[in-house]
Parts: C-alpha cells; sequence; structure tokens
C-alpha cells in the first residue's frame, strides 16, 4: 500500500483527497505520564485543518476532546474569511 | 471538514495516546472508513508510533510518515547528527552515542582538553524533546579547569587525565538542569541519560544575546520531492526551555532555506523517512569577522509536523487571505475613485 502511495504520489496531490489528521503523540508512556495538558498538546495542531486552503483537500480532524462551541465558531470564521464557508 | 471525538475517549486514562483511544473506539473508526470509501485518503500522523500504523492498516489507507522506528531513530540528538554529518551541514563539535557514566566524563574531559576555547558544553538526552533532556555546564565556573587552563594549552594525554578527576568531584555541583522539575539532581539526570543514550555538544562563544534560535520545517513528499513549509525564530522564556517564537526567521537573512532543506531531506528520504521534518539551528556572529553574515550550526531534527510548523499553515491561509481582502478593498478605492471623477 505504502509502495503503490509513494509510486502515486505526483498524481494523488494534484487530484481530490481526504486528509485524516490524527495527532497523536505516541512518546513513550513514562513521558506522556509526565507531561502537563497532554491533551491539550495532542490538540495543539489544530491550525493543520487550514490544510483547507488546497480547493483539493477535505479534512477529518481527530481531536482528543470535544472542543466549545466557542473555539470552533472562531475557527470557522477564520476559513469564512479565506472564502471556505461551510466546510 | 469533520471534527471527529473517539467514541471511547472518556474511558481511557488521560495519558493515552489519541493513535490508541482511536484504535479502540470502532464505531469512530467505522465513521472514518464510511466517509472515505472510495475516496482517496491517508492518514497525516503527529508524533508516529506503531499504533498509528495499525490505524492505517485498520482503516487501510496509506500513512505519511516512515517506518515510526527510523522516523524516531533520526529524530534523537545522536541519530540527527550522523544524517547532518551525511547532508554536509555544519553540527557544534560533539561527542554522540554516549550510554555510560565514565564514558560521559571520558568524552567531556577529551572535549574540554581538545577545545579549552569552548565555555560551555550542552548535554542533551537522546530521545527527549521541548529542551527537557537537556544540562549545560559553564567551564568558567570550575577554578581548578580555569587552573588549567591558564597553565597548559596544548591538548595532551595528561590533560584529559587531569581533567577527569575534576569532572567526576565538580558536575554534580555545577551543571544546570533545564528542566529540574524532570530529574531533580545530576544522579537523577545521570541515571536517565545513560539509560537512553545521549549527547555532549559545544555551545557558540559568543555573548548568550548574539546567539538565535532559527528553525526550518520542511516536508518530503513520499517521491522524495523536499517543500518548505516554514521557518522561525525560537525564543526561550529560559535557557533551553522554548516559550514561543517569531515567523519568519530573520536570524540568517541570506541563507539559502532550500539547499539546506534538499540536503537533509534526500538523506532522510533515502534512510526511509517522509513527511513533515523541522531542523533546528543555532545562529551566531562570525568570530574571524563579526559583521559578516552570522554563522549557524544544525543542533536537531524533527522528524515529525510540530506545533510550529502547523502553526505555519494557519499564517500561510491568513496572508493569502490578506492578499485576496486587500486586493478586494484596492478594487473597491479604485471603483470609488473613477466613480467620484466621472
Amino acid at each position: 500500500m505504502m509502495d503503490e502511495f509513494k509510486v502515486k504520489w505526483p498524481a494523488i496531490k494534484t487530484r481530490r483527497r481526504v486528509e485524516v489528521h490524527i495527532n497523536s503523540l505516541s512518546i513513550e508512556e513514562l513521558k506522556r505520564i509526565s507531561m502537563e495538558k497532554f491533551l491539550q498538546r495532542e490538540n495543539a495542531q489544530l491550525s493543520r485543518i487550514f490544510s483547507l486552503r488546497d480547493p483539493n483537500v477535505d479534512i477529518i480532524y481527530i481531536s482528543p476532546f470535544q472542543m466549545t462551541t466557542d473555539v470552533i465558531g472562531y475557527y470557522m470564521k477564520i476559513l469564512e474569511i479565506g472564502d471556505i464557508n461551510n466546510p | 471538514m469533520n471534527i471527529i471525538v473517539p467514541d471511547n475517549i472518556m474511558k481511557f486514562p488521560h495519558h493515552f495516546s489519541l493513535a490508541q483511544v482511536l484504535l479502540y473506539s470502532p464505531k469512530t473508526l467505522k465513521k472514518i472508513k464510511n466517509f472515505i470509501q472510495g475516496k482517496q485518503a491517508y492518514i497525516v500522523p503527529g508524533t508516529s508510533s506503531i499504533d498509528d500504523i495499525k490505524l492505517s492498516i485498520r482503516l487501510a489507507i496509506p500513512i505519511l510518515c516512515g517506518e515510526p522506528s527510523k522516523q524516531h531513530l533520526y529524530s534523537t540528538k545522536s541519530g540527527a547528527k550522523k544524517i547532518f554529518q551525511l547532508a554536509d551541514v555544519p553540527t557544534p563539535i560533539c561527542s554522540v552515542d554516549i550510554y555510560d557514566e565514565q564514558e560521559f566524563i571520558h568524552s567531556l574531559a577529551q572535549l574540554i582538553a581538545k577545545n579549552l576555547y569552548v565555555t560551555q558544553w550542552i548535554f542533551k538526552i537522546d530521545d527527549e524533546f521541548n529542551g527537557r533532556g537537556h544540562a549545560h555546564l559553564n567551564v568558567d565556573t570550575i577554578k581548578p579547569l580555569q587552573n588549567l587552563k591558564k597553565r597548559q594549552l596544548d591538548p595532551s594525554v595528561d590533560l584529559v587525565d587531569q581533567i577527569k578527576p575534576i569532572l567526576a568531584k565538580y558536575l554534580p555541583k555545577k551543571v544546570i538542569i533545564a528542566m529540574p522539575t524532570l530529574f531533580k539532581n545530576w544522579a537523577e539526570y545521570m541515571a536517565s541519560f545513560c539509560r537512553v543514550g545521549g549527547i555532549i555538544e559545544a555551545a557558540p562563544t559568543c555573548m548568550r544575546h548574539q546567539m538565535a534560535s532559527p528553525s526550518i520545517a520542511f516536508f518530503i513528499e513520499p517521491d522524495g520531492n523536499t517543500q518548505i513549509v516554514g521557518s522561525m525564530d525560537r525564543i526561550n522564556a529560559q535557557m533551553h526551555v522554548n516559550a514561543g517564537c517569531f515567523f519568519p526567521q530573520q536570524s540568517l537573512p541570506n541563507m539559502n532555506m532550500m539547499t539546506i532543506c534538499k540536503s537533509i531531506g534526500d538523506i532522510l528520504y533515502e534512510k526511509g523517512v517522509i513527511g513533515h521534518v523541522t531542523v533546528d539551528l543555532v545562529s551566531f556572529p562570525d568570530p574571524t569577522s563579526p559583521n559578516a553574515h552570522p554563522l549557524f550550526w544544525a543542533i536537531d531534527l524533527n522528524c515529525s509536523m510540530t506545533d510550529y510548523a502547523s502553526a505555519c499553515t494557519f499564517f500561510d491561509f491568513l496572508m493569502v487571505s490578506t492578499f485576496i481582502f486587500l486586493l478586494i478593498l484596492i478594487s473597491i478605492c479604485l471603483f470609488r475613485r473613477v466613480k467620484s471623477i466621472s
């Protein structure tokens, strides 16, 4: 699957595609335990959703917790400014 | 765009990684599968592990990273040095792959003896990040070393033998650990250092305020092409602990970022690494001509998307929007002006 992905990449990147963003901090368990606000750190890359600037990209963003409507509304507003309505 | 929270997220402890929780959330996996059915899809991971690969297999879609063990190996301090050497990128004087306290003291004594002009040595634990495994030693704070420096300037075996007992005595007292909350004292730090390995490297011999810490984020496409994502100047709240950054980097104004990214990217691709990479540099004035363009050393490599790299996507998006907004504004102004004239 990966070999095929590598070969087809030049074509894939120009076509319609779905990016599944999973910002998992899959590091050693001991480090995860010793980190403060681990879930928030996993959600620190919410700005990945701005990959939507490429009109061929659809995004599934996996969030480690339910974000408030205010936070989601804020990001939706920014997307709207960039001409991405109903993302 | 779909923002999905794994259905079983509340059933697992908070320190479980997102990939682990998602693996154990069958309803969410089914939801994702339904959404991507018949479409070209791929996973863009964070710091990848075997769990991310399992997810890729469960969802039957490729993942935008190489083998996790390789991504991890070249993100370690010792692994990164090997990549920089192969890519012919300047690095500080260093000793890598240290796994034993005696070896540590011997290597540091050798480095000090051969480089008496270096005033600060930095120690880094291989698999730590964000300065968590950093510590440093200011050579000038150890009087017997200062005296040795004054007496003898030629590197020799004798000098190493003289330095070793001094280091063994003074290291526990004089080393400054970047995160004392993680390692309460030298013994704890050394135990962790020897367990996973680490490096010793020289700090630039200039004033602290003359140094800067630029980083470059780039993307190694699955076909081997390298693209720059962005650059930034990291700022530290305290020694080795990053607190934020300025976009884009301005400490190396004339540096050809593409050349350095391409040379590192090509080597990493050969080694089987793809996806997002960030290279950390340190810049400092050229000691032979302070007014010339600053010099730099490559000090760290991160073979995954960093928070700052993802912020670059945001700024990129905002800049394009601002440009469109400005164009609209200019058009309205011109239209009004033409209308008022007519």
